[in-house]
């Protein structure tokens, strides 16, 4: 449980990072905190030919804060987060999820643009991310373009991400006024990765139902809305629903077939279903941002 | 009840409260392991190991450019090391020779096949990943069900079947009482394999020193002499060529006093070899090649009478030894201490039981913690569960009517142990009062038909042999009957005591307690005694740290060496005060007379610098004594186990809400240790019962080899535990003292599958598998509803 040999190169600059990609693009992966990568390498699931460490790019670890939201250098730590060492524009979310990832000494390595482009829905950035509309910045020679969360999640392990491209930052929304959140992890252990994740956003428009948007992790391998649970959320405001109630709309959601499911699937799909049933009670009570 | 039978007014010797001495080096960062160990020009050992559950090699090609010597196959290795072959006497067993690098067939996944040497592991493990092996994939004999059908792949293939051996036994009338009882019960349990998993892994450093000419072998071993003999005799060489050492380790619990291929192989091999070798197993390769444990399944029939009186019990037991048969266990171990302990401690008189040990394309089983007794308390505990619960009696006093009485002691089992001596009943009575049985009863019942949980109460009770003799060992079968320890204790010219002995603490902090032995002979300061262990060339021959055997064995021959050290000190100290030596004793590190004294660095450097001045006295200060006890049948240490948890009905999560223990582990040498072994094994217990599983697919894959799949209990799954002490000294042992290492993991998966059903009571649903995964509880919940007449219970499918 040793890596193969690699080249390690350690750039102080984001252009320089981006050159160092394109030359070496063939056979390249970037490292920041290295708690997902390190240990593929050390099982030799990963071998590649060179290591760019973009821990010495001080611009990776820059916040810049607007009106509309803030963006988070690739580079910002877990810890940063569940501590709100950065601003959180997220109403206190962005800190409650972080603190929900692996364990201490992971906090203190892993990085938000590390878990974005390891995407693992299983994770919390990928889901918590794509529920709040977040963007993705991403830098190579040919310049910077920015990817929607959602589109930049292709896979389980993959993304849009090109092989010499590098994530300078994440973009999120400030939430908007009058929402509130909860989220629920389901998972064994505390720090494990999740069985299943969910974020409930409900947003008081005016009008007499408000607007309500769920996202699930861990169910496929990217993190998914789930339109038709929001259906049944816009029918029943009042919440009342129960797990049971969910599991009809939430196996449509996805496209799970009920009717065939093993136990084991069975028992995942009525997870889900519980998740996202305690992520709806959740909202409005957890701790808002300092 | 005393907290932990403390004495605080002792400052020294058995009882006393003295904190670990090991602790500061390891707290510190000041431990040596293998790992640690720098010699020049060591080179690092990587195995290529087989990625397939069973197949036939067909060939293996060693990359042309690979520097000669650094790549060993079976082949290459034959010459010079036999193959190990673990026999038994036991009637029809199956030997399953077990070579150190797989020859003609591979059986598990992690099974050798060639040894890679390099000079770092990284470079190794290139070379490994280089050496193409030509394998010929063969169908798998995984489960009961597969290993044992008719047509089943063998594992061996020069055996009729998988089985390497069936034992059973028919005491008393179990029909005759059937016939009579007014309630029966048949349940079948499962407990799923495990891994076992110190801290630190394995590791072997092997060099032969070329001015000695010995070979000089470091190994994470819990067993320094016997892997000594072993390599002697398998590379066939006298026991004098070989030293083994075992330096600190992170721990063993059993999955390191096996021997192992690697230790022959890396031995045999750095004899070949003009620099030291050595090989530090990685955490895949302890999760595959490290023996596993646990692997049972039970069937289980129990009659009683109306008042609750167990009357008879009838138990199939099939244990999944895997591949290989280990030295010197044997794949019987599990299996007939299990069937040995199924009569739990409980009066009864008519028990019929079968075992087969099955043999499968799975990593050999070992030793864990424990040893089959987790399974044999899972089994009969949650069948008196169910009998009780059919007869309208409480759990608890439903194992106090049954329990073997003191007025019984000794008692011998229907299972011919015997039990020595303590009060079963009062075990209970005191853990049911410590947990708050009525009161969580109460709570039980507040919670309202709407909630989406359930409280429950669960009990599990046993005793346990410890510190078992050669009769024992032979009884099981064993090659080797284990029951002597040997000690050494000597007095130097500064008056400081040395104490040498065979056993090899790996944690349990030996260094602490058996200075306090000496101690408590001497009246000195247990700092001030150095205990040294885990080195043939340094101590007396002895067997090994297992089986909770040395507090009794390693104890019993420190106070036997100490004693006569004793002695022949207070002669000296007869001469040099004048008085008569059995009027003398020792106090605070000075011989004590009428009207003077004497240190002990005054009398030794009178002895051993000027005998002329201790006319009358034979030379020499130190005394080797060896320790067998005269009853052979071990100590038991007993104990009851009560959980509270809570199930939550919509996800089948199982969450401890209060655990408490009563044990009695006869006399207490130092509470703060014995309290540290109960709850580290409960949280060990606390992993079978709700976390720890080794899945395999159905061709023989491991499905759960690193700690992302393989869940361990931690700081978050470890309730604060109550423990209350019970002190029974054993009329066997030296100072009374009872094995304290393996108790604490037997019963949590009884004590909480207990709970679980419990909780779930109303439902119908039962625990009746470990571990007890949500998907489990919460599929056995949607059974149970779905056929409402007795349930469903959570039986094991993998028959």
């Amino acid at each position: 449980m040793k890596p193969a040999n690699f080249a390690y190169h350690r750039p102080g600059t984001c252009t320089e990072a981006a050159d160092l990609l394109y030359r070496l693009r063939d056979d390249v992966k970037v490292i920041a905190g290295g708690q997902s990568l390190l240990p593929l390498m050390n099982m030799r699931l990963a071998e590649p030919a060179h290591l760019v460490d973009v821990s010495a790019v001080p611009e990776l670890r820059r916040t810049d804060l607007t009106a509309e939201g803030a963006t988070y250098g690739a580079a910002t730590t877990h810890m940063m987060f569940e501590h709100q060492l950065v601003p959180d524009v997220a109403d206190g979310l962005l800190s409650h999820a972080a603190r929900g990832i692996g364990y201490r000494a992971i906090r203190n390595r892993g990085t938000v643009g590390g878990s974005l482009a390891h995407s693992d829905s299983s994770a919390e950035w990928p889901t918590v991310m794509s529920a709040l509309g977040a963007t993705v910045h991403a830098l190579s020679v040919r310049g910077e373009r920015r990817i929607p969360v959602t589109e930049f999640l292709l896979g389980f392990f993959s993304t849009a991400l090109a092989d010499d491209e590098l994530i300078t930052a994440v973009s999120v929304p400030r939430i908007a006024p009058g929402t509130q959140w909860g989220m629920y992890k389901m998972a064994r252990k505390p720090g494990e990765f999740a069985d299943s994740l969910a974020v409930v956003q409900v947003r008081d428009t005016g009008a007499s139902t408000p607007a309500v948007s769920v996202w699930l992790g861990a169910a496929k391998d990217v993190p998914l809305r789930l339109k038709h649970v929001e259906k049944a959320l816009a029918d029943r405001p009042d919440r009342s629903l129960l797990p049971a109630d969910l599991s009809g709309p939430l196996a449509a959601d996805i496209g799970a077939d009920t009717a065939t499911a093993s136990p084991h699937d069975r028992h995942a799909l009525q997870l889900h279903a519980v998740t996202v049933h305690r992520a709806l009670m959740a909202v409005g009570k957890a701790p808002h941002a300092a | 009840m005393n907290a932990a039978g403390s004495n605080p007014a002792r400052r020294n010797g058995i009882g006393a409260r003295t904190p670990r001495r090991e602790d500061a080096r390891h707290l510190s960062g000041r431990g040596r392991f293998v790992a640690d160990m720098k010699l020049p020009g060591l080179r690092e050992v990587a195995f290529v190991r087989s990625q397939v559950p069973h197949g036939r090699i067909r060939g293996i090609t060693v990359p042309a450019d690979a520097e000669p010597g650094s790549v060993w196959t079976g082949t290459d290795l034959a010459p010079i090391a036999e193959p190990l072959t673990a026999t038994s006497t036991l009637e029809g067993f199956r030997a399953a020779p077990l070579p150190h690098l797989a020859v003609e067939k591979v059986r598990y996944v992690g099974e050798p096949i060639a040894m890679v040497i390099a000079s770092a592991r990284a470079e190794a493990e290139d070379l490994a990943a280089r050496i193409i092996v030509d394998i010929e994939p063969l169908p798998a004999a995984v489960d009961f069900t597969g290993a044992l059908a008719q047509d089943a792949p063998l594992v061996h293939d020069d055996w009729p079947d998988n089985v390497y051996a069936t034992t059973s036994g028919d005491i008393g009338d179990v029909d005759a009482v059937a016939h009579d009882a007014a309630v029966t019960v048949t349940r079948e349990y499962t407990m799923n394999r495990q891994a076992v998993v110190p801290l630190e892994t394995r590791g072997v450093m092997a060099q032969h020193d070329q001015t000695s000419g010995q070979l000089v072998v470091h190994s994470s071993t819990q067993t320094p002499h016997m892997i000594r003999d072993m390599i002697a005799i398998l590379l066939g060489v006298e026991a004098r060529q070989v030293r083994v050492i075992a330096p600190d380790m992170g721990g063993g619990f059993g999955t390191k006093c096996s021997v192992y291929p690697e230790e022959i192989a890396l031995a045999a091999v750095a004899m070949r070899l003009p620099y030291p070798i050595r090989w530090v197993e990685d955490r895949w390769e302890a999760m595959v090649s490290s023996t596993q444990a646990r692997d049972h399944h039970y069937r289980i029939t129990a009659h009683a009478a109306a008042d609750g009186t167990l009357l008879g019990v009838e138990a199939d037991i099939l244990v999944n030894a895997g591949a290989y048969s280990v030295h010197p266990w044997t794949a019987t171990m599990d299996a007939t201490m299990s069937a040995a302990m199924i009569p739990g401690p409980y009066r009864l008189s008519n028990y019929r039981f079968r075992t087969r040990s099955v043999a499968t394309n799975k990593t050999p089983l070992g030793p864990y913690r424990g040893v089959a007794r987790p399974g044999a308390c899972l089994a009969i505990e949650r069948t008196l569960d169910e009998l009780a619960h059919a007869l309208g009696i409480e759990p608890n006093e439903m194992r106090i009517r049954n329990m073997v009485r003191p007025e019984d002691m000794p008692y011998t089992s229907v299972a011919k142990k015997v039990y020595d001596s303590g009060d079963y009943p009062e075990a209970v009575r005191r853990v049911s009062a410590l947990i708050g049985h009525d009161a969580w009863r109460k709570q039980q019942q507040d919670v309202s038909d709407g909630a989406r949980h359930r409280i429950g109460i669960g009990y599990g009770s046993f005793t346990e042999q410890t510190a078992h003799g050669c009769i024992e060992w032979a009884s099981r079968g064993l090659a080797i009957t284990i029951g002597t320890e040997g000690a050494r204790l000597e007095m130097d010219s500064s008056g400081g005591l040395t104490l040498s002995v065979g056993i090899k603490s790996h944690g349990q902090g030996a260094e602490t307690t058996l200075a306090q032995v000496v101690s408590e002979v001497f009246d000195v300061d247990p700092a001030l005694v150095t205990v040294v262990h885990g080195d043939t060339a340094l101590t007396p021959r002895g067997d090994g740290t297992f089986a909770s055997r040395s507090m009794v064995m390693a104890g019993g021959a420190t106070y036997g060496a100490a004693q006569q050290l004793a002695g022949k000190v207070l002669r000296i100290g007869g001469v040099l005060l004048g008085e008569d030596p059995k009027k003398l004793r020792f106090k605070d590190g000075a011989v004590v007379g009428r009207t003077g004294s004497v240190t002990y660095r005054e009398l030794a450097k009178e002895f051993l610098f000027t005998p002329d001045h201790v006319p009358g006295v034979e030379a020499g200060l130190e005394v080797s004594f060896y320790y067998r006890p005269d009853t052979q049948t071990g100590a038991f240490t007993y104990a009851s186990h009560a959980a509270v948890v809570s199930v939550d009905l919509d996800t089948g999560a199982v969450s401890l809400l209060d655990y408490a223990v009563v044990e009695d582990c006869g006399t207490v040498v130092n509470p703060l240790i014995v309290d540290g072994q109960i709850t580290g094994g409960i949280a060990q217990g606390i992993g079978t019962a709700l976390l720890e599983e080794l899945v395999y697919d159905p061709d023989g894959q491991p499905k759960s080899t690193s700690f992302l799949d393989y869940l361990l209990p931690g700081a978050t799954e470890v309730p604060m535990i109550k423990i209350g002490h019970m002190q029974t000294p054993s009329p066997h042992t030296v100072f009374g003292v009872k094995g304290a290492g393996e108790g604490g993991a037997i019963a949590p998966p009884a004590a909480i599958a207990n709970a679980v059903t419990d909780a779930l009571r109303a439902f119908g649903a039962e625990a009746n598998e470990t571990p007890m995964t949500p998907v489990r509880i919460w599929t056995a919940l949607q059974d149970a509803q779905a056929s409402p007449v007795r349930g469903a219970a959570m039986t094991g499918t993998d028959r």
